[in-house]
């Protein structure tokens, strides 16, 4: 491939195309870049053509990903090595602040080498591309110059944020893909007032625009349980007994870690162990009532059919029936999932506990749709055909049936997750008001000084006259 | 005020109906589909399945909707069949009769377009293959139809893919149940082929929908959406922003100075009635209802060929107990097919047939006659096993001609909860379908042979199958019939009839892919003339 790559380079240069050549880039790189640019996902918020992608939501708006491909127009053709290498360090590109749903806060902590393969790839191993994303803007006062200030706060130049030392080389290379490319931090970490990760619960869990991306720390609730064959199986294919890869997971299998070479795979393994213990509490669940829903069998919900209003009306809030009709010809009326789990267990897996019901939520609403090397797993959504009661009645049941959670989920919480709009602090949901008052006092203040110096200036003037 | 209320309305959210829809709403026309009966989701008609006393019933899930009745609710079909058992069964639900098809999704092979320059029987389609090939194919990749790369269609035994087709299967074939295996070995020797039928059933992830994991209640509803149904295209036209409303009974299309459609207006299930108005409107109420609706408004019938040339498929089945279990049920619900009898030469006088390998577990049945030898606890649950799973049924699904006294009427002595009128049903089977009973008993008898089986019941009965095609027939000439090659009726230069009942002769395999074809055909088309 590389050789290709570089006659294509030559004979470009031999038909004299006025296309300039980012002189900084090594087509020796090419490859290892691409592997970089895998490990870091790019795709998956740049889409799968580098050239910009869907949303990313935030509490603040929705951002928009830039065009990555070497066009140099609209793209960053036209960058040199250290404007690229300042972007992915300081968050700060040519044309400007970027926001921190760009990782860099992460991405800093690459190494010159790792970085120039990666500018190395995407300025010769990937097609340039003529587009320009739409804008992204976001509301007073989260303007772009504003992220000085966060930066000033939160970035740590030269090391990724959260990042623990560790001796042996296989979690030193983990620490690389976890912490630095794999920019795990961005979704499993909470966030604080200011939209910071909070280093007491570094990748403890988090709401991400109404999911719940879990612990994956040894703590209680996290992944200190799960054995490596099942991490390293659940991050190759998304699938397991014991968690399944949905919404931006999903794509984060199937767009990076599903093409990760083995050995790399062990090495996230074997950091993830070595991160510090973060407890995250599951509310509502405890062993004795989980026990307890093992053994239970479900009431399979049959009634004898009635009239024909009450047949084509389906408004009904029987979450076990909802569950008996909608999901049991997948699940099993049991809840055990199918034969070889393909159908998972709602009795082992994670996210049936998952607090507020948010992955669960999500899932019976958005489905599955995930596509690893090729093979797509699928799981319909409901949104079309259950409300946001029915919902919440039907992740009740599950939840209490299959997971012994007692907790409940009330519909309003339903729709507020499939908002995404959970969580937003309240330093940012404020902010709007917040500046514009900061804005008035500071003018009032203004006024006043000015006032003062100029009854100050007069007695002087007076004075000299 | 707009001028209109839609550049196009649509009449039944079939399957057909809401691929016309959506091929106008991609091309960014404003459309308005409208539904007689309610919007009940694929896992309510689950529940009612499971919870029904009728199990063999297709349409008893949906309920007997006062206001929307099936061709089965009581009383509103008037039948006059000749000795034929069954009827088809059509829906009136947010979805259409598609909510329970088989999902059976042949192409006609050129021949069967052609029957009168090819045989001198029938009459030719307005236009031949070539034409609706690309449309055949769209609506495989809309649907998702799997099936075997390379298969030859027509029975011929020709060894490469036929009919020709520009794009292969969009899915792979189901993996070939044991039951179908069998048969090919027990079949083999007397030289019966058993073909891989395509079907729409899923066997891998397509757009959206999952992939079947053989809950074998096909018919009556896929409780997991792996079949397509007219509920999946639904959902996809709302997203395109297409207005989609339930419980809206059409009874009056108004037509000014005749040429032209100028509104139409329909009833919600309390009475209250709405009128509206379009560019072009689109008819897609089945082979059945669309007639009748015309019939009613007493229109688009100068041809006076209106409802006639009704063809159902007349069928006759067979069933028998093998020494080993066949283990039925496992598989799409046709998944083998003997085509050998599709188009041979002596179709002049002979029609053409079809062999379905059916796939249906027979629990049901044999328990109900355990149960009337007296049998029960273990004895009946044993005799059940052990029956169901060495059972095996065959049908010969046969063409039929087209034949003006064959025929739909309004039925007015029926009346539904909004007082419309149901309909009659007129059919007596031609001796051309009958001519192919000589050579279905050597079958029959050789299939009995082959397999060392015993007759459980015996091929003495016609059924029809669930198609409805001739009632609003196509041609190239107003005088005898509805509509033009564009689906267009003769009488109104507005108004576009989708349905299967356009098709001029019937041949001998389920129309379905055919009329999804030819709606997204209309549908393009539609777009193109606002």
């Amino acid at each position: 491939m590389r050789a290709v790559l570089i006659a294509m380079l030559l004979a470009t240069n031999c038909t004299g195309a006025a296309m300039a050549q980012p002189t900084d880039a090594d087509p020796a790189l090419v490859e290892e870049g691409q592997h970089v640019a895998m490990a870091g996902d790019c795709a998956g918020c740049h889409g799968t053509s580098l050239a910009g992608g869907d949303p990313v939501a935030s509490p603040i708006g929705d951002i928009y990903a830039s065009n990555i491909t070497p066009d140099t127009e609209t793209g960053i053709g036209a960058w040199t090595l250290a404007q690229f290498s300042y972007v992915l360090r300081k968050g700060k590109s040519p044309t400007g602040h970027i926001y921190p749903a760009m990782p860099y806060t992460s991405y800093t902590g690459l190494d010159d080498g790792q970085i120039a393969a990666l500018y190395s790839y995407l300025m010769l191993g990937v097609d340039p591309v003529r587009n320009v994303p739409q804008e992204t803007t976001l509301p007073f006062p989260f303007m772009r110059p504003a992220m000085i200030g966060w930066n000033m706060l939160f970035l740590d130049e030269g090391k990724a944020v959260g990042a623990v030392p560790v001796t042996d080389d296989r979690a030193m290379r983990g620490r690389v893909l976890v912490e630095s490319l794999g920019h795990c931090t961005a979704c499993h970490t909470p966030r604080g007032s200011l939209m910071e990760p909070l280093s007491g619960r570094h990748l403890g869990g988090g709401m991400v625009d109404g999911w719940w991306a879990p612990n994956i720390t040894p703590g209680e609730g996290g992944i200190g349980g799960w054995s490596d064959k099942t991490l390293a199986t659940f991050l190759r294919t998304g699938h397991t007994e014991r968690a399944v890869a949905a919404g931006e997971m999903g794509t984060v299998v199937s767009r990076s870690l599903s093409h990760l070479p083995d050995d790399d795979i062990g090495a996230i393994v074997a950091y993830l162990r070595a991160v510090p213990a973060v407890a995250s509490k599951v509310p509502g669940a405890s062993a004795s009532t989980a026990a307890e829903a093992q053994a239970a069998m479900p009431d399979a919900g049959l009634q004898p059919s009635g009239g024909w209003q009450e047949m084509v009306s389906h408004d009904t809030l029987d979450g076990g029936q909802l569950y008996q009709s909608a999901c049991a010809s997948c699940h099993g009326i049991d809840g055990r999932g199918s034969r070889t789990l393909a159908h998972p267990s709602l009795r082992q897996i994670g996210s049936v506990t998952a607090p507020q019901g948010s992955t669960l939520v999500q899932v019976i609403a958005a489905g599955v749709n995930r596509t690893v090397n090729g093979t797509t797993v699928l799981m319909p959504g409901f949104r079309a055909s259950l409300n946001d009661a029915q919902i919440a009645a039907l992740a009740n049941h599950v939840r209490a049936t299959f997971g012994g959670v007692s907790q409940a989920i009330e519909p309003a919480q339903v729709s507020t997750l499939l908002k995404g709009s959970l969580d937003t602090p309240w330093l940012i949901r404020n902010a709007t008001w917040l500046a514009i008052a900061g804005l008035v006092i500071a003018a009032l203040v203004l006024i006043v000084l000015i006032w003062v110096a100029v009854r100050l200036w007069g007695r002087s003037g007076a004075r000299h006259a | 005020m707009a001028e209109y209320d839609a550049d196009v309305i649509v009449i039944g959210s079939g399957s057909l109906g809401c691929l016309a829809a959506q091929e106008l709403a991609l091309a960014g026309r404003s459309v308005i589909v409208l539904e007689a009966g309610p919007e009940t989701p694929d896992w309510k008609i689950t529940e009612n399945y499971r919870a029904s006393p009728r199990k063999s019933n297709f349409s008893a899930p949906f309920g007997d909707v006062p206001y929307a009745p099936g061709s089965w609710s009581p009383g509103y079909a008037d039948t006059h069949l000749d000795g034929l058992d069954v009827f088809p069964g059509t829906l009136r639900t947010l979805g259409g009769t598609s909510r329970h098809w088989t999902a059976a999704t042949w192409r006609l092979i050129p021949d069967d377009m052609t029957l009168r320059s090819s045989y001198g029987i029938a009459r030719d389609w307005p236009f031949g293959y070539d034409e609706l090939e690309p449309w055949y194919t769209a609506a495989e990749y809309e649907i998702g139809v799997n099936g075997v790369p390379g298969f030859d269609e027509s029975g011929e035994g020709r060894g490469e893919t036929y009919p020709p087709r520009s794009r292969p299967f969009p899915t792979p074939p189901e993996g070939k149940p044991y039951a179908v295996q069998q048969l090919q070995m027990q079949l083999a020797p007397l030289g019966y082929r058993v073909d891989i039928a395509p079907s729409s059933r899923l066997s891998v992830p397509y757009d959206g929908r999952p992939a079947c994991i053989g809950n074998n209640i096909c018919n009556w509803n896929c409780p997991i959406g792996a079949k397509h149904s007219g509920y999946h295209v639904v959902q996809k036209i709302r997203s395109l922003g297409v207005d989609v409303r339930t419980n809206a009974v059409v009874d009056r299309i108004e037509t000014g100075d005749r040429r032209r459609v100028t509104a139409i207006s329909y009833l919600s299930p309390d009475g209250v009635r709405t009128t509206l108005t379009a560019k072009a409107f689109v008819l897609a109420a089945h082979g059945f209802e669309t007639p009748k609706l015309l019939m009613m408004n007493a229109m688009a019938d100068s041809s006076g060929m209106l409802g006639r040339h009704l063809m159902i498929h007349p069928t006759i089945d067979m069933t028998w107990l093998s020494e080993k279990p066949y283990w039925v049920g496992r598989g799409q619900n046709i998944h083998g097919a003997i085509m050998q009898r599709r188009n041979q030469p002596d179709r002049t006088h002979v029609p053409s047939t079809r062999y379905d390998l059916l796939n249906g577990t027979q629990s049901l049945g044999f328990a109900k006659s355990a149960l009337k030898d007296g049998k029960l606890g273990q004895a009946l649950d044993d005799d059940i096993r052990d029956k169901a799973s060495r059972a095996f049924t065959i049908e010969a699904l046969t063409e039929d001609m087209p034949e003006p006294e064959n025929r739909i009427e309004v039925n007015a002595s029926f009346r539904d909860a909004l007082n419309q009128p149901g309909i009659s049903i007129h059919y007596k089977i031609s001796d051309y379908s009958k001519a192919n009973l000589t050579r279905l008993m050597d079958d029959y008898s050789n299939f009995l042979r082959a397999t060392g089986g015993t007759r459980v019941t015996p091929p003495t009965t016609f059924i029809c199958q669930h198609h409805i095609m001739g009632t609003v027939r196509m041609g190239g000439d107003a005088s005898d019939s509805i509509v033009d090659r564009d689906l267009r009726c003769f009488d109104h230069e507005n108004l576009f009839l989708v349905t299967t009942g356009v098709m001029p002769t019937a041949a001998g395999v389920n129309p379905t892919l055919t009329g999804m074809a030819l709606a997204m055909r209309a549908g393009r088309y539609i777009a193109g003339t606002i």
